[in-house]
């Protein structure tokens, strides 16, 4: 697997109306795309729901999609970014690389771009990623240091400064709707 | 009787003997009869006869009972329940199929260059833009960025959705961004106007 320095990549897992699929999408800082993957729609039998239980959403969440996306991808990205905090976990131990949860938020901006704060409440962060925007919150896994929260932070205002940072995951789901009507 | 008679005539001619007859003085018991009289009922309305229960009817209340079910089409308990089925029967070991259910799987599928089609959608960021131009005779409408302008292959605005979306070229190592403002002369035949910063 290719390692590419200045690249994200966005994952979606999505389970709506009992349809799994995910999808990811490795772009360079400008929002190129370099590496585009989805899985096929799983939509689980009645019997499949019985045997596995509870844990369904969860075999099928964590360790099908997201296990079978990240291993099938050729380049990999810098930083992984999902927008379910629910993945966080499962991706770090996948990748075992830079993972975040990445939402936008109403805050007002901070003082300047690379500011971060934490966010009492949730353990969460609020990152000013460029000046034009609302800072965005992040959430890391359990147990990450404060110099990876700051160095993350620092890749993220340098992909901000050529690329909308949250612009990728509409552009999964658009990718996804129209090869679904295929 | 002619034999008795001559015997009895021999014996008094040769015995002297009689024959002596007695008569019972006792008489019989006089037959008393009650005085009480007995009283017959007949009723008057026809006798009633229960022929099954109510419950049984067709259409009505279903009974049941740890899983034991009288269907409501039977009408009585004179009916009786039938039972279907047959008798078990017993395999012998390896004789019963096993059916395993497969693992849930799922295939990736790879399509870059679908991805590399899609454009990027920008969305109006003038609100949060402080350096904005200040032209005579123009009013500010939007402001979209950052965006490559030397990569660029196509910019088209989403006039419904107020975005602006862009079609890069893969191939271009440019990385220089700029922001776009898009701005309305007043009382030009010519509406809008887009300037790079």
């Amino acid at each position: 697997m290719a390692v590419s320095n200045n690249s994200l990549g966005y994952l979606v897992v999505d389970g709506a109306d009992g349809l799994f699929r995910g999808a990811s999408l490795v772009v360079d800082f400008r929002g190129i795309p370099m590496d585009f993957r989805y899985t096929d729609p799983i939509r689980p039998t009645r019997l499949e729901k019985i045997l596995y239980g509870n844990a369904l959403e969860v075999y099928l969440r964590e360790e099908l999609i997201l296990e079978s996306l990240v291993g099938a991808i050729e380049t990999k990205p810098s930083i992984w970014v999902c927008r379910e905090t629910e993945l966080l976990a499962p991706l770090k131990s996948i990748t075992r690389g830079r993972v975040l949860f990445l939402a936008p938020s109403n805050h007002s901006p901070l003082d300047a771009a690379g500011n971060v704060e934490t966010v009492a409440e949730d353990s969460s962060y609020m990152i000013q990623a460029d000046s034009v925007s609302a800072p965005l919150r992040a959430s890391f896994p359990e147990n990450t240091k404060e110099d990876d929260v700051k160095q993350t932070a620092a890749m993220l205002v340098d992909a901000a400064k050529t690329m909308e940072l949250l612009e990728p995951f509409g552009r999964i789901q658009k990718a996804l709707t129209s090869l679904g009507e295929e | 009787m002619i034999t008795q008679d001559l015997k009895n005539y021999f014996c008094r001619h040769f015995l002297g003997r009689l024959n002596v007859s007695s008569l019972p003085v006792a008489l019989d018991a006089p037959k008393i009869v009650s005085p009480k009289r007995k009283v017959e009922t007949y009723p008057i309305r026809t006798q009633m006869k229960v022929t099954g229960s109510t419950l049984f009817v067709a259409g009505s209340l279903k009974c049941s009972s740890n899983g034991f079910r009288f269907s409501s089409s039977a009408s009585s308990l004179n009916r009786a329940v039938k039972v279907k089925g047959s008798k078990i029967r017993k395999y012998a070991s390896g004789e019963l199929k096993a059916h395993t259910i497969p693992k849930i799987k799922t295939k990736i599928f790879e399509n870059t260059k679908h991805a590399l089609l899609m454009p990027q959608e920008r969305t109006n960021r003038l609100r949060w833009q402080t350096e904005r131009p200040k032209p005579n005779g123009e009013i500010v409408l939007a402001w979209f960025g950052p965006i490559i302008d030397e990569a660029v292959v196509k910019l088209t605005l989403n006039k419904k959705q107020g975005t602006l979306l862009i079609w890069y070229n893969p191939q271009s190592r440019r990385f220089d961004p700029k922001g776009v403002f898009l701005c309305r002369r007043l009382g030009s035949d010519k509406n809008f106007e887009w300037r790079w910063i």
